[in-house]
């Protein structure tokens, strides 16, 4: 990875005496430890990769190469192809060129993660879930290390270190009524995870529940939203419409809905990539901007959209620090680093406890088949759980329901006080009222 | 040790060191998979075109040790050992009950020729272009919003050698196309999508057969009824589901749970042997079917792959296996170790799944439908451990006294598969499949099709 950065200079030079413009370079070292149980059986692995992006531009046109060969002839090689695509590409009057930020950044982590602690948690959690009614699929530990090194032709040189490590685990209950929709859940932090038992908890609760295995029928109740299903709804419906290009494009449903309130007032949503003792740190984007909080939702009104260089140079505004990249297929695009519901001060337990009849949705089946435009979706809630009198009292089968993102963020009532980490979010469950649930079977 | 077709071949002596070093160390089994290969990924939205290409080598190494696996992967050659020992490090962590089920060693050198190195940057652009302008001149009403043409073509080869002797080379090539067409009518928004991928005739598929008239034509269509079509009002109806469906309630919601890591697991657990749908039901699995996007003579292990029975005459016969899974579970081999690159392991994917044709015509099937929807192509499906499945829909139209009527907007199809199975009715005698990629952890190029079929009293709207 050092190696790397000691030429970055050189490549970028001889970019430019080659013809070229500007050049970008964009690359990572990937270090991946994982320990999984899988049908009972064990497989670990510790693993490095690195490779490096080169864009250029000539002008108006533009090229790009990816390599897995980092040393100095091979960077060399990569930048003679991202500049023979350049040439051979047709110009494009709207290209605004490579980002042209010059900040300079180090923050170098030497982390590891333990992957005998980990493989302890994992047999413990593995061990204390098999039960004879139970199919355990999988029960799996990774820890991972991403380091990232940003440099372009105006100066500028950064190096972050990201990482976190997960433990989760898959499992269905087989009933008289036959196999249950499978029962997962997961846990993420940035120190080494060694224990599992918050994990095993509430995997033992849900997989009792679902040894009731109760047909779905047509009802409008209130609901709990799990952080994933919640996050589901915000990746398919909403953030498609304040992201920029949907903006520039005039797609997005919002364009003449920002400063107004349009969601319930018990909303807020922000993104916060700043926190450095959670998995989401992102401290430089993928432009090689520093990121900050961006209040997206205030009280029920839309306040931002959010933006990467090129999008907000073709809209003449700056941008909001939100560009991604995946340097291996060249995939570059504006999304949060960190979103993030305001909590409540209530718990899941309390809000759970207040429901005479409604229903617990941990996950949405078919949920990026959402119309990114409309937001409209109609999805399985699977799987889902039944609340009756306050408790959860049996898993749902066949649920399925047929909305919008934006009548469920109506819809909003009340955030937990708890919360999970989760990929790109921190979210709490949410009550949301009077969702419609359509029956399949 | 060199096997004749491999000789020369200097990323093959480099896995040969590892196999020597491993050797040493006591290992049980070493697998070493390496991949060289060029892709081009071009993306052309509205009229902005970015051209990428990635050239990698990297390598997998794979471990038993007194039963558990260890496995590394590295991008850099000079680190092969190391990789080997890391992988050693991560098998020594606890011991397990893996074992393989046994094999005769293979040696063999498979080539595709597909000749992607002789199609030109310009000839791919002109190929995006083309669709592009042609969903534009189809676009008679001026409803088409924003177009995104993506492709990719790989070029490149994957080598697999083992300590118990199999040396195998093949050809990774394929090409591989995907248009995304948008479009609004008064407050009405609406996107469809066409996919499709070859691995084994090359560019002139996505150039001529599936050419930019065929594509634009068909996603005016799809694009139109969605924008025009009527929704579906709540209801229970009779359903023609057409080969494009089909295929993707075989891979989604029947084909994942015979992936014999998952059958365990889930709604088919213990069902083998067992009936588990009408006689006139026959699902396979097959890994050598003529041109199939899955279509591979060997898979991740050196296993030859083959034509899998999994459902014939409703009674669940075989499930889909890798040297782990059928050791494990007393199965047959069935050449279903997939890797989606020398970055994963190699896990059980389908290839080329579908529903066997039956005795119906198709006209046939639409017949006595008074009040039903004919449903055509789907954009996205899931399924789970349960067999409950979500197929969203781009295209449907309504059925009414046995005739195609007008366009239908239902959303998506939804159900439990194993209980869907006992539903259909009847089975016409064509068959045709669509191309596409399955996501399990890792990327996976898979067909999937079958005839049309009819299906009864579904739930919809």
């Amino acid at each position: 990875m050092i190696e790397v950065i000691d030429v970055l200079d050189k490549v970028i030079k001889l970019g430019e005496s080659l013809g070229a413009e500007e050049v970008f370079i964009y690359g990572k070292e990937h270090t991946l430890m994982s320990y999984e149980i899988l049908v009972g059986n064990i497989s670990s692995r510790i693993s490095t990769t690195v490779g490096a992006q080169i864009i250029v531009s000539i002008g108006k046109r533009h090229g790009s190469s990816y390599t897995t060969d980092v040393s100095e002839e091979g960077l060399l090689r990569a930048l003679s192809d991202a500049i023979s695509i350049a040439r051979a590409s047709s110009e494009d009057p709207e290209w605004p060129g490579v980002p042209n930020f010059s900040e300079k950044y180090e923050e170098v982590k030497d982390v590891e993660y333990d992957i005998e602690s980990a493989s302890r948690a994992v047999q413990e959690l593995y061990k204390s879930l098999l039960k004879d009614n139970r199919l355990v699929y999988n029960v799996g530990y990774e820890g991972t290390i991403e380091k990232t090194f940003i440099a372009n032709s105006y100066g500028a040189e950064i190096i972050t270190t990201e990482y976190g490590n997960g433990l989760a685990a898959y499992l269905s209950v087989q009933t008289s009524q036959g196999a249950s929709p499978g029962i997962w859940d997961y846990i993420v932090s940035k120190e080494q995870i060694v224990d599992s038992s918050a994990l095993l908890e509430n995997l033992e609760f849900l997989a009792k529940k679902a040894e009731n295995l109760i047909k779905a029928r047509d009802m409008t109740v209130p609901t709990i939203w799990h952080p994933s299903a919640l996050m589901s709804i915000l990746t398919y419906g909403f953030l498609p419409a304040i992201k920029g290009d949907a903006i520039h494009k005039k797609s997005s449903r919002y364009l003449e809905k920002f400063g107004e309130s349009i969601f319930s007032k018990s909303l807020t949503i922000y993104d916060d990539p700043t926190r450095k003792d959670l998995v989401n740190y992102v401290p430089y984007d993928a432009d090689g901007v520093r990121t900050k909080r961006i209040d997206i939702v205030k009280a029920g009104t839309l306040i931002n959209s959010i933006w990467n260089y090129h999008w907000a140079s073709l809209e003449g505004r700056e941008t909001t620090g939100h560009a991604t990249r995946d340097p291996r297929p060249g995939e570059y695009g504006i999304n949060v680093h960190n979103i993030s519901i305001e909590f409540g001060r209530r718990s899941l337990d309390d809000l759970i406890s207040e429901i005479s009849e409604g229903v617990y949705i941990v996950s949405l089946q078919g949920a990026h088949s959402t119309n990114p435009e409309s937001g409209r979706f109609s999805v399985m809630a699977n799987p889902a759980f039944y609340i009756k009198d306050g408790e959860i009292v049996g898993c749902l089968l066949g649920a399925s329901i047929t909305s919008s993102v934006d009548d469920v963020l109506n819809k909003f009532k009340e955030a937990t006080s708890d919360y999970k980490e989760g990929f790109r979010s921190t979210l709490p469950w949410a009550l949301i009222d009077n969702i419609k649930i359509l029956s399949r079977v | 040790m060199h096997s004749q077709h491999l000789e020369g071949n200097k990323l093959f002596d480099g896995l040969e060191r590892v196999l020597k070093h491993g050797e040493k160390l006591g290992l049980d089994y070493i697998e070493v998979r390496g991949e060289e290969f060029t892709m081009t990924n071009i993306e052309l939205v509205d009229e902005h075109i970015n051209y990428h290409r990635r050239s990698e080598r990297g390598f997998f190494v794979r471990v038993l040790y007194k039963g558990s696996w260890g496995q590394s992967c590295t991008t850099t050659e000079k680190k092969l050992l190391e990789a080997l020992e890391q992988a050693y490090k991560a098998a020594k962590t606890s011991p397990g009950t893996v074992s393989l089920k046994e094999i005769k060693p293979i040696k063999d050198n498979v080539r595709k020729g597909l000749k992607i190195g002789n199609i030109s940057p310009e000839e791919k652009i002109e190929l995006l272009r083309d669709i592009r302008t042609s969903i534009l001149d189809k676009d008679k009403k001026g409803l088409v919003k924003s177009t995104k043409v993506r492709y990719r073509d790989k070029e490149g080869r994957k080598y697999i050698m083992t300590s118990e002797g199999t040396e195998i080379s093949h050809d990774t090539d394929y090409v591989w196309r995907y248009v995304w067409v948008s479009g609004k009518l008064g407050e009405k928004s609406q996107g469809v999508r066409d996919e499709r991928g070859d691995s084994w005739r090359g560019f002139k598929v996505l150039e001529v057969e599936y050419g930019p008239e065929k594509v634009a034509e068909i996603l005016i269509r799809r694009l139109y009824g969605q924008l025009e079509g009527k929704a579906v009002r709540p209801g229970t109806y009779d359903i023609v589901v057409a080969p494009e469906v089909v295929g993707v309630i075989a891979h989604e919601a029947l084909g994942h749970l015979v992936e014999a890591d998952l059958t365990m697991s889930g709604a088919l657990a213990n069902k083998l042997g067992e009936k588990i749908a009408p006689d006139h039901i026959n699902i396979v699995d097959d890994g050598r079917l003529e041109n199939g996007f899955g279509t591979e003579i060997y898979d991740d292990e050196g296993v030859p792959t083959r034509r899998v029975e999994i459902i014939k005459n409703g009674v669940l016969t075989e499930v889909l296996t890798n040297r782990e899974y059928a050791q494990k579970f007393n199965l047959k081999l069935t050449g279903n170790a997939r890797a989606e690159d020398y970055t994963y392991p190699p896990i059980i994917r389908m290839r080329n799944t579908f529903f066997l044709p039956g005795d119906y015509s198709r006209d046939e099937l639409f017949e006595g439908i008074r009040d039903g929807i004919y449903v055509v192509s789907f954009v996205g499906g899931q399924a789970d451990l349960s067999s409950s499945f979500h197929v969203g829909v781009q295209e449907a139209y309504y059925i009414k006294n046995g005739e195609i009527m007008g366009p239908a907007y239902i959303g998506a199809i939804t159900g439990v598969a194993l209980e869907w199975l006992w539903k259909i009715d009847a089975l016409a005698n064509d068959l045709d499949f669509e191309t596409g990629r399955c996501g399990k952890g890792q990327e996976a190029l898979v067909s999937s099709g079958g005839p049309h079929i009819r299906v009864r009293g579904i739930k919809l709207g």
